[in-house]
């Protein structure tokens, strides 16, 4: 029978192929316990929505299995719990990655994206909120289907209603869904703090923000004032809106938020009646911006006539129509938001989070 | 993307210090950086002019509070009630550079090992 060391040695052999890095040295592995001829451990990963947590956990039983005198391997996956600690100050305390969904336009389709990405995220496995701050136009409501209010308890804290176990928030919910919001730039930035500030997430493993379209006053007060993790440009593949998708990747680098992807929408046409690809516009040009930017290109949404009716419907295509090819591609466009998020997150280059730092409370240093 | 603090440290006689997530560190006397506010009441807006310096800001100023401001600058609030600034992460970079610079030429203030190292 194995000592540890050697079941370690072993379960070394065994690649996070994002991180680049084995699952022992990355210290994924804990409680590893050896019973007679039975081995059992944990493996933690960093998100539970992994989209590599089946293939480690295979490799790791494969791994120690092959050790001789080992006849049974138990795997336990479970992800860590949240880095972050609750703190007063931070904006939104409990939530783990705040993700901006964007585009440079209107009209690319960001809230569908949106809708979609957090329902491939929770079926991943993760715990997931979308914020709608696209004041002028919240669609949220609708997509996502929800038909519960938020309460409002006493300290005027906001408890968003659940829809497909997604925590959701939107200025609909304040101002009836067919009134328009007719405000100044300041207002609307006030608004969006408040709602940032003022909703009882809870704990969440991802937080969606719908932005307004376009580089103006909510998206940079969003991005002031609240510790984005990074930000997914949606864009369709005509030549403007990419080039309206520039400036909006522009906008985020000015603030230094990472840009984790892109996102071509309305990539071509899926036509119901002889199920060929026509490409109306041309397609792919997003994947060839994000390639000249350096961003990753996360993948692409053809228009499919079923599934565009199912955002009417309240219910996104993801969870409507999982076969078809948009549905298949939210899927694997979360997977890789979540990769890059993980690749981030490893490489610690997440900075301070945004609480007020009390000179006083830190602790005198000499100065070497 | 600009490298992102990771740390933030208080040395005694009111240094600042910041771990970059490049490695690299920097370190300030508190007085100095004061004195290198970017905002429009220490800097002329038209001109680029420096109407608070140094010179202008008490012996014994130092930081209160240090308040990230989304991913790309620090908002520090002083005890001379000074609160406008924000210090962008790749100015205070350029400070960083500036200040290795000024302290070789005079004395070395910058530490030994680690201190203000230049880009």
């Amino acid at each position: 029978m194995p000592n540890q060391e050697q079941i370690l040695e072993a379960l070394k052999a065994v690649q996070d192929p994002d991180l680049h890095k084995d699952i022992v040295t990355l210290g994924f592995v804990r409680n590893l316990r050896i019973e007679g001829t039975k081995v059992d451990f944990d493996l933690v990963l960093t998100t539970p929505a992994c989209p590599v947590k089946d293939r480690l956990s295979e490799e790791a039983e494969a791994a120690v299995k092959a050790l001789p005198g080992v006849e049974q391997v138990e795997v336990r996956l479970s992800s860590a719990p949240s880095t972050h600690q609750p703190d007063k100050a931070n904006a939104l305390p409990g939530v783990r990655h705040v993700i901006a969904i964007a585009s440079g336009k209107g009209g690319v389709g960001k809230s569908t994206v949106t809708a979609n990405l957090a329902c491939a995220l929770a079926s991943l496995g993760a715990t997931v909120g979308v914020l709608d701050a696209d004041i002028y136009g919240p669609s949220q409501v609708m997509m996502l289907g929800v038909s519960d209010e938020p309460e409002i308890d006493d300290n005027k804290r906001l408890y968003p209603p659940l829809a497909h176990g997604l925590k959701v928030i939107s200025m609909a919910m304040f101002s009836g869904s067919d009134e328009a919001v007719v405000w100044r730039g300041p207002m609307v930035s006030q608004m969006a703090q408040n709602f940032v500030r003022q909703v009882e997430w809870g704990t969440l493993d991802y937080l969606l923000i719908d932005m307004p379209p376009g580089t103006g006053d909510v998206q940079l007060t969003l991005s002031q004032s609240v510790p984005l993790a990074g930000a997914v440009i949606v864009s369709t593949p005509q030549d403007v809106a990419l080039l309206d998708a520039r400036k909006g990747l522009k906008m985020f680098e000015k603030v230094s938020v990472p840009v984790l992807g892109m996102v071509e929408n309305m990539s071509g046409f899926v036509c119901d009646g002889c199920g060929k690809r026509h490409d109306i516009f041309k397609s792919g040009g997003a994947e060839r911006v994000s390639r000249t930017l350096g961003v990753p290109y996360l993948g692409s949404i053809p228009i499919e006539p079923a599934v565009a009716q199912c955002g009417d419907a309240g219910v996104p295509a993801v969870l409507a129509h999982p076969e078809s090819e948009s549905g298949k591609q939210f899927l694997s466009i979360a997977q890789g938001l979540v990769r890059s998020l993980s690749v981030l997150d490893a490489t610690k280059d997440t900075g301070l989070t945004n609480s007020v730092i009390e000179w006083d409370s830190l602790p005198e240093e000499e100065l070497a | 993307m600009s490298p992102q603090p990771l740390k933030l440290h208080r040395y005694q006689g009111d240094f600042l210090g910041i771990d970059w997530s490049d490695d690299k560190q920097s370190v300030f006397p508190a007085r100095w950086l004061r004195g290198h506010c970017p905002c429009a009441e220490c800097v002329d807006e038209w001109t680029g002019k420096r109407l608070v310096g140094e010179a202008e800001v008490p012996f014994n100023v130092r930081p209160t509070a240090i308040v990230p401001v989304g991913r790309y600058a620090l908002s520090i609030h002083w005890n001379d009630g000074h609160e406008s600034g924000i210090y962008g992460y790749d100015y205070l970079r350029k400070l960083s550079t500036e200040y290795a610079a000024a302290s070789a030429e005079s004395k070395p203030a910058c530490g030994s090992k680690g201190g203000c190292v230049p880009d």
